[in-house]
């Protein structure tokens, strides 16, 4: 299939970015690709990362989990309590248990109680969040300092050939995730039910399932990214992590997933991840202040975002195409206007 | 199609072999000027508190002729876990630290030991990690300076209701729960009770709508101890709206010395709040960072701990005109 | 009627909540808490009644509890200047008209995605009011600013009232002028709209504008309860606003909107908030109870509900 120009930045456009801001990267920051902060970008970036790898599928099918952040806080809790319990195998089952665990009490809410994912979801954000409140009301749970030699809280801070292992998970997370979404038939029905739900419903696709389905996934994902983040920060508490949520889907977007649903794509998140994560860490080792950083880091955002809106307003046959068969194009209502 | 999943990898590629090939230069080799580094990472600098901790031990330091590095941790334990790290990468050679999540600081001090870094504790909390030294308001005790001073206070004021309230930080603020503690403890033993205890999230604007649902579900309610001066003054800001006196009526403390509470104090808009002395705090971290790299012995004032304590002063009318 | 029916179902949930906490609490039914509960209701209202236009529309605005914090920060700094009471105040809506206009033109104009547009400038205003502020607390003391929430015109508090003409405005507004159906059409397809010749872009920006004078009417309000500004007032007021209106029913996708809703939802959210604080619960104990009785409160209204299709379909304007 021939794929025109604007299809390709659809999915490239943000990569693009970050290549670019990588080649200014060391010009600004002269420090940057030093080993130490390469390192410490791609390890810092990784618990959002691949939460965000789950919730592309949860935006591509239509939907968003606004509880990724009290899921953040409550595997981890739980998670410190399986370590303190029985050690490194029961930290990581705890942890991938309570992420499915959640992501099922998300998708029963939505599909049995009819209850719309965005309120489902901001109500079990303030829940997983107050139980894990209630499991540290004595204190936030710690890996203590003295299980410094304990496999599991070296996963935080270990690099294999150079790279941070919480990233490598990350990488692995990407590579599983984009052969599910581009490779098989669930990945195909994620994007169809999003694009539109009733045609789905026609072509035999069970909402319920499908949702079942990427609650569920979102839940592992918080999982997986639970185990990279306490072993990062070794503690956790039922505030751990306020706000998650809105970082999580703003890489999505910034990314080059619809909000409208339909589309996804798991190479602009990644990138979108990683983007933030530079320009943050740039903006830090400047010492910049942080009222400021904030402006840059707003305005930056916005300033990629309008390369891709202007991009859509002016490439009319692609996205006309794309508007038409519902496939793509970040804004496609915007781009058949011309 | 295959094509498509390789361009992020080279991104990373990229990235980790640039990172490679410049490994040997500088970033290990510290204090190359010959001049002491020191790295100060703050809890947030939105807050007039952290901002007098960082004024205080940034004088301090360039006092002493030292090169000095901040970082922002804006309320944020990744970013605390990060940006400390950095700093001990960048290559300070002494960390001073006020941190966001006490029992985050285990990572830092692993990575700090790991390069021979001291770190002393500036406030908040240790969360149990091996530092060299923390720096510590009495919180207990200003709990307590409050709760006798509302006791007198209700007493002058002529009433006789034993009923007082107590506005909470956020749940995860352990240390600053102290204070709740300490106040709850001492009101207790003059006769009060704590009729409502709950949680203003460290916000004033949650601070002024817990105050007026205390004030609805007790009418008679004496005195109110806010945790922080933003909820305290908040809840000073709700007692006048229903009508009442915040000295007079129902004796409003809160805690910190913020420039907010001192500016109401002075015109009877608030009771009284605790002092800690932020910059003086900050002074103390860097006299005991300099004795940490000197290798001098510490006097704590309490060892098991490696506790030094600052100490902390109720401000009234009657002595605000002296606090800076 | 049957626009109606829809609304009832918010009712049960808050009549049901009112009559266990009157029940349960000696207190709750007093003069004074419900006077309480109805100002906190009214002051989350305002924003509430703008921001269901901008979901009616299809779209979010992030960005206004920044707007709720520069608005109060500028208020204030201005009253410290001397500036007058009325200037300071003009000042404050017109920065929040200012970002409300550079929400609709960056969204319309540079077609950036409004989510991350108002996410941006969320960052964004943010970082303008700690950095105006310069950090710290902007303290005042002016009667006239108190106004806004201690005046009491015919002995009703003034947020009271502002809700109820602000309600009475948005509902005419929304279901009798053709703003309303603008709006709504452009939530519902806004290809449809543009091609029927609509002024798309004008009715967005004319949108995001209103949101960031609600949010500037919001900062006013805080400010006023306060007497000051800051750069911390405000955080996460956005998931506040956007929430009342949720739940009052207004579409998340558009092209359906409930203003009437939208006030039962604060009334709801207010009253539950109250209500656990009269029962002296435990922070961590009332997240959990606000999330569950939230999902409670829709569930209610979803079993209702289930024989119409879940799926967020576009109710057409026909039976709006």
């Amino acid at each position: 299939m021939k794929r025109s120009l604007g299809g390709l930045w659809d999915t490239w456009g943000i990569t693009a970015i970050l290549l670019l801001l990588l080649a200014v990267a060391p010009v600004l920051t002269p420090d940057f690709f030093s080993l130490d902060n390469a390192q410490s970008v791609l390890r810092e970036s990784a618990y959002l990362g691949i939460v965000a790898a789950g919730m592309t599928f949860a935006i591509a099918s239509g939907a968003f989990d606004l509880s990724v952040g009290g899921q953040l806080a409550l595997c981890s809790v739980v998670s410190l309590m399986g370590f303190a319990a029985g050690g490194t195998v029961l930290a990581v089952a705890a942890a991938l248990a309570t992420g499915l665990a959640c992501g099922l009490v998300n998708a029963s809410l939505i599909t049995r109680l009819a209850v719309p994912p965005f309120v489902a979801t901001l109500g079990t954000l303030f829940v997983f969040r107050g139980v894990a409140y209630i499991l540290t009301k004595d204190g936030p749970k710690t890996l203590p300092y003295d299980q410094i030699g304990s496999p599991f809280v070296k996963i935080g801070g270990l690099n294999v050939a150079g790279l941070p292992v919480p990233f490598l998970i990350m990488l692995a997370v990407y590579a599983a995730a984009w052969l599910l979404m581009r490779r098989t038939a669930t990945g195909r029905r994620v994007l169809a039910y999003g694009s539109s739900p009733e045609a789905a419903r026609f072509c035999g696709i069970s909402p319920t399932r499908l949702r079942v389905f990427v609650f569920a996934l979102v839940g592992v994902s918080v999982g997986i990214a639970a185990l990279t983040y306490i072993t990062r920060v070794w503690t956790a508490d039922g505030s751990a992590q306020d706000g998650f949520e809105l970082k999580v889907i703003a890489a999505v977007v910034l990314g080059g997933t619809s909000l409208k649903g339909g589309k996804g794509t798991l190479i602009g998140t990644f990138s979108a991840v990683l983007l933030v994560s530079v320009l943050n860490d740039m903006l830090v080792s400047e010492g910049v202040p942080s009222a400021y950083q904030r402006i840059v880091l707003g305005g930056v955002l916005i300033i990629a975002l309008t390369i891709d809106g202007l991009r859509t307003r002016f490439a009319a046959p692609g996205s006309l195409r794309r508007a038409v068969t519902g496939l793509g194009g970040r804004t496609p209502k915007t781009g058949l206007a011309r | 199609m295959f094509r498509k999943g390789l361009l992020p990898l080279a991104v990373v590629g990229a990235l980790v072999m640039a990172g490679c090939s410049d490994s040997n230069s500088p970033s290990d080799t510290p204090s190359k000027s010959g001049k002491v580094v020191v790295g100060f990472s703050v809890y947030d600098m939105q807050y007039e508190f952290f901002q007098k901790m960082e004024k205080g031990t940034r004088e301090a330091a360039v006092a002493k002729g030292w090169e000095f590095k901040l970082h922002d941790e804006k309320s944020d334990e990744n970013e605390m876990v990060t940006g400390a790290q950095a700093l001990i990468d960048q290559g300070v050679d002494v960390l001073i630290i006020s941190p966001f999540k006490p029992s985050a600081l285990g990572p830092i001090i692993a990575k700090a030991k790991a390069k021979g870094v001291p770190v002393i504790v500036d406030d908040i909390g240790g969360g149990g990690a091996p530092y060299d030294a923390i720096v510590i308001s009495d919180n207990a005790g200003g709990g307590k300076l409050a709760a006798d001073y509302m006791a007198k206070q209700i007493v002058a004021n002529g009433k006789t209701s034993k009923n007082v309230a107590s506005i909470t930080c956020e749940p995860s603020a352990v240390y600053a729960a102290r204070r709740n503690a300490g106040f709850k403890e001492a009101i207790e033993k003059q006769g009060f009770k704590v009729v409502a205890e709950l949680s203003g999230n460290s916000k004033a604007e949650e601070g002024y709508k817990v105050m007026k649902d205390i004030m609805a579900k007790n009418p008679d309610v004496a005195g109110v101890f806010s945790c922080n001066d933003p909820m305290g003054v908040a809840a000073a800001n709700a007692v006048k709206d229903a009508g009442k006196n915040p000295v007079t009526d129902i004796v409003t403390v809160g805690f910190n010395a913020d420039p907010e509470a001192l500016t109401a104090i002075k015109a009877g808009g608030l009771a009284a709040t605790v002092a800690q002395d932020p910059n003086a705090m900050g002074a103390l971290t860097v006299k005991l960072a300099d004795q940490a790299l000197k290798k001098e012995t510490i006097t704590f004032g309490n060892a098991a701990e490696r506790e030094v304590f600052n100490p902390v002063l109720l401000v009234t009318k009657d002595n605000v005109a002296t606090i800076k | 009627m049957t626009a109606v029916l829809r609304r009832v179902p918010l009712m049960l949930p808050l009549i049901v909540v009112v009559l266990v906490l009157g029940l349960a609490t000696d207190s709750f039914l007093t003069g004074g808490n419900v006077e309480n509960v109805l100002v906190a209701a009214g002051i989350v209202a305002l924003p509430g009644l703008a921001m269901t236009f901008c979901l009616a529309m299809g779209e979010f605005d992030l960005s206004i509890g920044s707007t709720v914090s520069l608005a109060g920060v500028i208020c204030c700094s201005s009253l410290i200047a001397g500036q007058p009471l009325f200037v300071a105040m003009a000042l404050a809506l017109a920065a929040g008209a200012a970002i409300g206009l550079a929400n609709g033109l960056v969204v319309t104009k540079l077609g950036v995605t409004p989510f991350i547009a108002t996410l941006a400038t969320l960052v964004i205003v943010r970082g303008i009011s700690l950095a105006y502020s310069g950090g710290h607390d902007q303290i005042v003391s002016s009667t006239g600013l108190k106004y806004l929430v201690g005046g009491r015109p015919l002995g009703i508090p003034m947020p009271i009232v502002l809700a109820v003409i602000a309600t009475v405005v948005a509902w005419w507004a929304m279901n009798r002028t053709r703003f309303g159906r603008w709006v709504c059409s452009v939530g519902s397809n806004r290809e449809a709209a543009r091609v029927s010749g609509l002024p798309v872009d004008r009715i967005r920006i004319a949108v995001y504008v209103l949101v960031g004078v609600a949010g500037g009417v919001w900062g006013l309000l805080i400010s006023s309860q306060l007497q000051k500004g800051n750069g911390q007032l405000g955080m996460g007021f956005e998931l506040d606003a956007i929430t009342v209106v949720v739940i009052g029913g207004t579409a998340l996708l558009g092209g359906r909107a409930s203003i009437v809703g939208t006030v039962l939802g604060a009334l709801l959210i207010e009253t539950i908030r109250n209500g656990l604080n009269l029962l002296n619960t435990p922070p961590a104990y009332q997240r959990v109870s606000v999330g569950l009785l939230l999902i409670a409160a829709l569930a209610i209204k979803g079993l209702r509900r289930a024989d119409i299709p879940v799926a967020p379909t576009v109710v057409p304007e026909a039976t709006r």
